[in-house]
């Protein structure tokens, strides 16, 4: 922890006390709470964290380590929302917590590098060239749809960023890729000032509505949330979004056989989020003989790969750890994704895809 | 507290199952009841052994312990009101047998009821009480309060189940009280005494309860009123029929909106339901189906309907357990544990349900109403705006009009909740010639007064203390002082 530089005021906790008292403290929270099932400490459920929230706001509790962490080991993938009796927004208290805290100058240190990277680099990864060159194609001047790939794609997951961009080019698409800055999703996970994140939807949403774009097109579900419900507040956008799960239901995609045994892993932003549980199933399904079982856990009731949140930064090896209890589920088989993230996290014990790869290796080409 | 003592506790259990942080003392101060008082120190032990361990180290500094199971207590059972260590049996939760030959099952406390069921199903077995809670809640919590749940008329409380136990006794010894026979009559039922006793005669480490087949068919019956009289006279016309169903469910208007709100669950709007469920051979249920469809049309149903189908009657049942929290979903208005789970005998559930919504209006606030009726047991459910003082003070009024209806009823302070902190003044004006017997037991099994201090007949004055919630009632609501007050040790 940083410091303490100001005595924490609450700012935005303020606004969700309706929300924290409107919590009866029922646990149904802790059933389905994947962190609280690996920790097992109260302190780490969302009941807990909506009591910390509490705490900070009465001045009833010092935002020492102990406090940050909890408030952090979250991974935002709003099951507890989902599940909650009394409709208790608890993400929103939870973001609201994180800001007043990060606004005041408790900071976990993990947190603030990587945001402070971001806001310089317009990166976290200490990648210094544009994404468009990784991938070797120029901006368009002009083009109907964009591809926005997030930070993750260029620098940690490059072959879902060629998948993707291969699809594009084989359905004939007139897309281009961008001089893209990170979306800000960690800063908000962090809790950094909205004049801020404000600043980097202004630098991304003119590189896009300059080339005169109708659609942008996300492989990665987080980055869609930054632009349809953290840019959104700011400005409006002239151009239509689509995660590329939605966007190549549209076409007609010739696929080869294959008997892979696959599941697929619902991400919390794409699927709880958006609803967008059935396109990325009807993707997979096109693959004649493709062998397809749903994990025990799936759709609605999903578990989170363990890197929401941008948890990993307070804690990896719970992030990991939820990870390989969802990568245990899948028994052996492939798992199809939709998200760079989740893809990142289960790697590191099980064989994952995202659909647009799974898609891209059976093209008929 | 004290750091040789933390150095202690981390001997006892491994450093990573001790806590003094600021996250844990906090939050482990707070159940699901109104209260909350910081912990010192939050362990979590994982054999008998730790825990006796644990206990002649805090007996011996005289540090209060406080268990607590799924932190679900509406009374606040779980808040260390006097401070000192809570242990939470959260590692504690193996099934160590099952025996369906010889009807019992032994377990740790920390299991979760919901998860003991769904082995136990796997045999065709369950344990039977079910309360709300369920998928939280702990055994060792559900015995420590005696709980039960909606289907108590036919199937009992916990403590019907309860055959034996193994507990940590306040000097740290462990003690085996009852049996894993069905029958036993050798010397006091001192597992009985611990049953309901809310941790204030010692930890619970081990449990054997008794299990019952799982009833191969239900059903449920659902009538609607326009009268809350009409709907309790069809639960007494019921029962004196004979006919004893194996659950029956009540809610009035507030808690009906507020489900039909919440769930959009497919229930009539009226100023009263009653949920009949009946289980057993299909024969049997159809015949006594009928016969309740008759009783609630002759008593003056609105409507009635039934259903055999799983998933609506799974729907049917998880709307009627969701009530508390549905209701905290009610705009600018917060579902406030206070006076929630009086009991009267069966026939008086019209009387009290009708003085509980006279009295609501004269204070104006809200009361929602709702319970396992069949047994007498009632749930009122206060909605405040818990940011004004003024609410919480005619709320406190209502709930001693509220008891002193249930006293004139014949009724009892707590059905299934049990006492701690909330209903202590009530129960104390209820037992009045009980609590001298209540205080011997206590002073004899516990004479340094560490287990759960501050609670029940020890708890002095008002309720609206230690209050979780904004508004900063003004209260002398306190632990009482002079009863071998337990502080040495606790900084």
């Amino acid at each position: 922890m940083m410091d303490k530089t100001e005595k924490f005021v609450p700012e935005k906790l303020n606004d969700v006390v309706d929300e924290m008292n409107t919590c009866t403290a029922c646990a149904t929270c802790l059933v389905t709470c994947d962190v609280f099932q690996v920790l097992q400490w109260d302190s780490s459920s969302p009941r807990g964290r909506v009591q910390l929230a509490y705490g900070l706001y009465k001045g009833e509790i010092e935002p020492d380590n102990s406090v940050l962490t909890r408030m952090y080991q979250c991974t935002m993938c709003g099951r507890c929302v989902q599940e909650c009796p009394s409709s208790v927004r608890l993400t929103d208290i939870f973001d609201a917590a994180r800001h007043d805290l990060y606004e005041a100058g408790y900071r976990l240190e993990n947190y603030e590098k990587f945001s402070n990277k971001i806001l310089t680099e317009g990166n976290p990864y200490n990648g210094e060239e544009p994404r468009w060159k990784i991938f070797g194609r120029e901006p368009k001047e002009r083009a109907e749809v964009a591809y926005f790939m997030g930070c993750k794609i260029a620098f940690k997951e490059r072959e879902m960023g060629e998948a993707t961009i291969g699809l594009l080019e084989h359905l004939g698409v007139d897309y281009t890729l961008l001089d893209e800055t990170c979306c800000g999703a960690p800063l908000v996970n962090a809790g950094v000032s909205d004049d801020e994140i404000r600043k980097i939807a202004e630098r991304n949403v003119e590189e896009i509505a300059k080339r005169g774009v109708k659609k942008v097109i996300f492989s990665c579900p987080s980055c869609m949330m930054s632009f349809k419900d953290v840019y959104s507040k700011f400005m409006d956008l002239p151009f239509e979004l689509q995660h590329e799960v939605e966007f190549f239901q549209d076409y007609d995609i010739e696929l080869k056989h294959t008997g892979e045994k696959v599941t697929y892993h619902d991400p919390c932003h794409l699927g709880r989020h958006y609803g967008i549980y059935d396109e990325p199933r009807e993707l997979i399904a096109r693959i004649p003989d493709i062998d397809f079982v749903e994990m025990e856990n799936s759709r609605e009731n999903a578990s989170c790969c363990g890197a929401g949140g941008s948890m990993k930064l307070a804690d990896k090896e719970l992030g990991v750890k939820i990870g390989k209890n969802r990568v245990e589920e899948a028994a052996g088989r492939t798992i199809i994704t939709a998200c760079p993230n989740c893809k990142n996290n289960l790697k590191i014990s099980g064989r994952v895809k995202s659909v647009s790869e799974i898609l891209y290796e059976n093209l008929k080409k | 507290m004290n750091p040789t003592i933390i150095k202690e506790l981390e001997n006892i259990v491994g450093p990573e199952n001790v806590s003094t942080s600021e996250a844990d003392t906090y939050v482990f101060g707070f159940d699901s009841s109104i209260h909350h008082h910081k912990a010192d120190a939050v362990v979590m032990p994982a054999t008998t052994e730790e825990v006796s361990a644990i206990v002649k180290l805090a007996n011996r500094h005289k540090i209060p312990v406080v268990a607590r199971g799924g932190g679900t207590g509406l009374s606040g059972h779980a808040v260390p009101v006097k401070g000192g260590i809570v242990l939470s049996t959260r590692r504690m939760n193996k099934i160590m047998e099952i025996r369906v030959e010889d009807l019992y099952v032994r377990v740790q406390p920390g299991i979760i009821n919901d998860e003991l069921n769904s082995v136990l199903k796997k045999r065709n077995f369950y344990f039977p009480p079910t309360p709300g809670s369920g998928k939280v809640a702990t055994i060792g919590g559900m015995v420590a309060n005696n709980a039960s749940g909606m289907r108590a008329i036919k199937y009992g409380a916990t403590r019907d189940y309860v055959m034996g136990m193994e507990v940590v006794l306040p000097s740290g010894e462990v003690a085996h009280f009852g049996t894993r026979t069905i029958k036993n009559s050798s010397g006091y039922q001192l597992d009985r005494l611990i049953v309901g006793s809310e941790g204030t005669l010692g930890i619970i480490t081990e449990i054997t309860l008794r299990i019952m087949p799982v009833p191969r068919n239900k059903a449920l019956v659902l009538a609607a009123f326009d009268d809350l009289r009409k709907a309790g006279q069809t639960i007494s016309n019921v029962i004196a029929y004979p006919v004893i169903p194996s659950a029956m469910e009540f809610m009035d208007r507030t808690c009906i909106d507020a489900v039909i709100s919440a769930f959009n669950v497919n229930f009539p709007h009226a100023e009263a339901i009653v949920m009949i469920e009946l289980d057993g051979h299909i024969a049997e249920i159809e015949e006594n189906m009928k016969i309740i469809e008759k009783i609630s049309e002759d008593t003056g149903a609105i409507e009635v309907r039934s259903s055999s189908d799983p998933k609506e009657m799974d729907e049917w049942v998880a709307a009627r357990k969701a009530v508390l929290p549905a209701m905290s979903a009610m705009p600018n208005k917060a579902s406030v544990a206070l006076a929630d789970d009086m009991s009267v005998p069966i026939s008086k559930i019209p009387d009290a349900v009708v003085a509980f919504h006279e009295i609501a209006e004269k204070y104006d606030i809200i009361i929602a109403t709702y319970g396992h009726a069949g047994d007498g047991n009632l749930h009122t459910k206060f909605l405040l705006n818990v940011n004004d003082e003024g609410a919480w003070k005619r709320g406190e009024k209502a709930v001693d009009e509220v008891y002193d209806v249930v006293r004139s009823l014949g009724g009892t302070t707590s059905g299934e909740h049990g006492i701690a902190i909330t209903k202590a003044p009530y129960m104390q004006k209820e037992r009045r010639d009980a609590l001298a017997a209540m205080i011997a037991v206590k002073k004899a099994l516990d004479p340094n007064n560490i287990m759960n201090p501050g609670k029940l007949f020890e708890w002095e004055g008002k309720i609206l203390s230690n209050l979780r919630y904004p508004a900063d009632v003004e209260e002398d609501g306190h632990p009482a002082e002079g009863f071998g007050d337990p502080v040495e040790g606790v900084e």
